[in-house]
């Protein structure tokens, strides 16, 4: 008995040519080809010949061509690609100076939408939503949606269409400022992780999904200190960069909170530091559920500036079982901001301090 | 509880032990250790013991979360040789492991993305079966692409 199942083991693992590369290992491979490059290996042998058209996904990247030779490129991709094969993903890049021409995008979403694309990248440097907003009847498909631009595209899309089964959304330089208050995220009833990355977020940012499990907020620049109202109950894990930490209102105090990342984004002026540590301090308490909590060295030196004794304070965390510090920018920071930075012996201390102050039960 | 070990045996013969919880990220011990629970040495024919050692390296990783998809891209790079990873992409496919195969597979694409055809060909075993003129054929055909 032993031994037949033993058999059984080795004949499954073993079935499959030793010499050659399986072809779905090669398939893999190819599907992380940009989809110029796949075109390509349709060179490398009969077999190969017509791999690429059936494979259900496109990478589309103007980065090695002109403008008019990439519209060109997209057009014989698009005409010789089989069009009974599944697409389940689409990448399509444009990163040059000029913006992407919008017939070029047109046509790809046109084509991505009718053949039921679910994940969808799209990295322009001047990113227009008017092509994306006529397939608003489609987005009920899409499972991810990545925006990346420069541009601070608008997200009025987002606010209007219904996005049933999306589970991932990722905005990148997007404008997310929501003047007439609407919560952001109503038509995302799946979603579980939001990736906002560069954004402008206006003075309040209103995040109201009931499966989000994941959350990632990172502003780069200088903007007013903003607002957030989370009604997110099934949030597990918060991260959050910033030059300014924001005030965050949540409904219910995010009851399954696991793990908090918090970073800043540079050095703060001297005058601003006070402020700075409130800010932090009521951030703390804003996310109090969490049971471990990261904190990068640049956290860890304002919290030192705190003018009294840290330790006396009552812990803003209730339950907290894991608190790490993350060192990875000590170095870079030594030498761009010489001495206002935190030396590693003067950490160790410092950590004493903050662990306590994280410990002491109110 | 004391945890559970379980012992894989690689092409050569070697044994390696690892922590049954840990094991079970590949789904094809996970199936195996639900079927019949699994108490003896697994053998995987297949995986060469140099190549068995890093699939356990990778599975012991200690790593957060939101740390492991820098982790694994990180695990590959270090390991940057074509036939290391495609060696390591079998051992993942066959032990059915995705994050670790889709990283091993995606660096393969990255690296052979800048070889000659002849290059790709020799990397991923392929033989070329075409005469020059049916290869220059379909170049004429295809020149948009090339």
């Amino acid at each position: 008995m032993q031994e037949e199942q033993e058999g059984k083991r080795v004949r499954m693992i073993e079935d499959g040519r030793l010499d050659n590369l399986p072809e779905s290992l090669q398939l893999h491979i190819l599907s992380f080809l940009d989809t110029k490059e796949a075109v390509r290996m349709s060179l490398l042998s009969k077999q190969w010949f017509s791999l690429w058209t059936s494979m259900p996904v496109l990478h589309l990247n103007c980065s090695d061509f002109c403008r008019v030779e990439f519209d060109k490129f997209v057009n014989h991709v698009l005409r010789y690609r089989d069009h009974s094969a599944e697409l389940n993903k689409l990448t399509f890049t444009c990163l040059h100076a000029l913006s992407c021409p919008n017939y070029t995008l047109k046509k790809v979403l046109d084509y991505a939408f009718s053949h039921g694309v679910n994940h969808l990248k799209l990295s322009i440097t001047c990113f227009d939503s008017r092509p994306f907003c006529l397939h608003t009847s489609s987005f009920d498909l899409l499972k991810t949606l990545k925006i990346k631009s420069q541009c601070y595209f608008s997200c009025t899309p987002f606010l209007s269409g219904s996005f049933k089964n999306l589970t991932v959304l990722h905005l990148k330089g997007s404008n997310i400022m929501n003047d007439d208050c609407e919560p952001f995220l109503l038509g995302f009833p799946m979603l579980e992780k939001l990736v906002l990355e560069g954004c402008y977020l206006g003075e309040i940012l209103r995040v109201e999904a009931l499966k989000l499990s994941d959350l990632t907020i990172s502003c780069h620049g200088y903007f007013d200190r903003c607002e957030c109202e989370l009604r997110t109950p099934n949030l597990r894990f918060f991260k959050y960069t910033g030059w300014d930490f924001p005030r965050l209102e949540t409904h219910d105090g995010l009851p399954v909170l696991d793990t908090v990342v918090i970073d800043l984004e540079g050095l703060c002026k001297l005058s601003e530091e006070k402020r700075r540590i409130d800010d932090l301090i009521s951030l703390f308490r804003g996310v109090g559920n969490a049971r471990s909590v990261t904190l990068s060295s640049r956290i860890a030196r304002l919290l030192c500036l705190f003018e009294g004794n840290l330790e006396e304070l009552d812990s803003p965390f209730c339950d907290l079982k894991c608190l790490k510090m993350d060192v990875r920018n000590m170095e870079e920071d030594e030498m761009l901001f010489g001495r206002r930075t935190v030396r590693r012996t003067q950490l160790i201390q410092m950590e004493t301090a903050v662990k306590a102050y994280f410990q002491e039960v109110s | 509880m004391s945890k559970k070990t379980l012992t894989l045996m690689s092409k050569d013969k070697q044994l390696f032990n690892i922590e049954e919880h840990l094991a079970v990220q590949s789904v094809t011990i996970r199936n195996m250790v639900k079927e019949d629970g699994a108490s003896s040495v697994i053998p995987l024919p297949r995986v060469d013991s140099e190549t068995l050692a890093l699939v356990i390296e990778y599975l012991n990783r200690q790593q957060a979360p939101e740390e492991d998809e820098d982790y694994v891209k990180k695990f590959v790079d270090e390991r940057g040789e074509i036939p290391t990873l495609l060696e390591l992409a079998q051992a993942a496919l066959d032990l059915d492991i995705k994050k670790l195969m889709d990283a091993a597979c995606m660096k393969v694409a990255d690296l052979i993305k800048d070889f000659t055809l002849e290059e790709v060909r020799e990397a991923l075993r392929i033989e070329n079966d075409r005469t020059p003129e049916e290869e220059k054929a379909i170049r004429d055909e295809f020149q948009w692409a090339f």
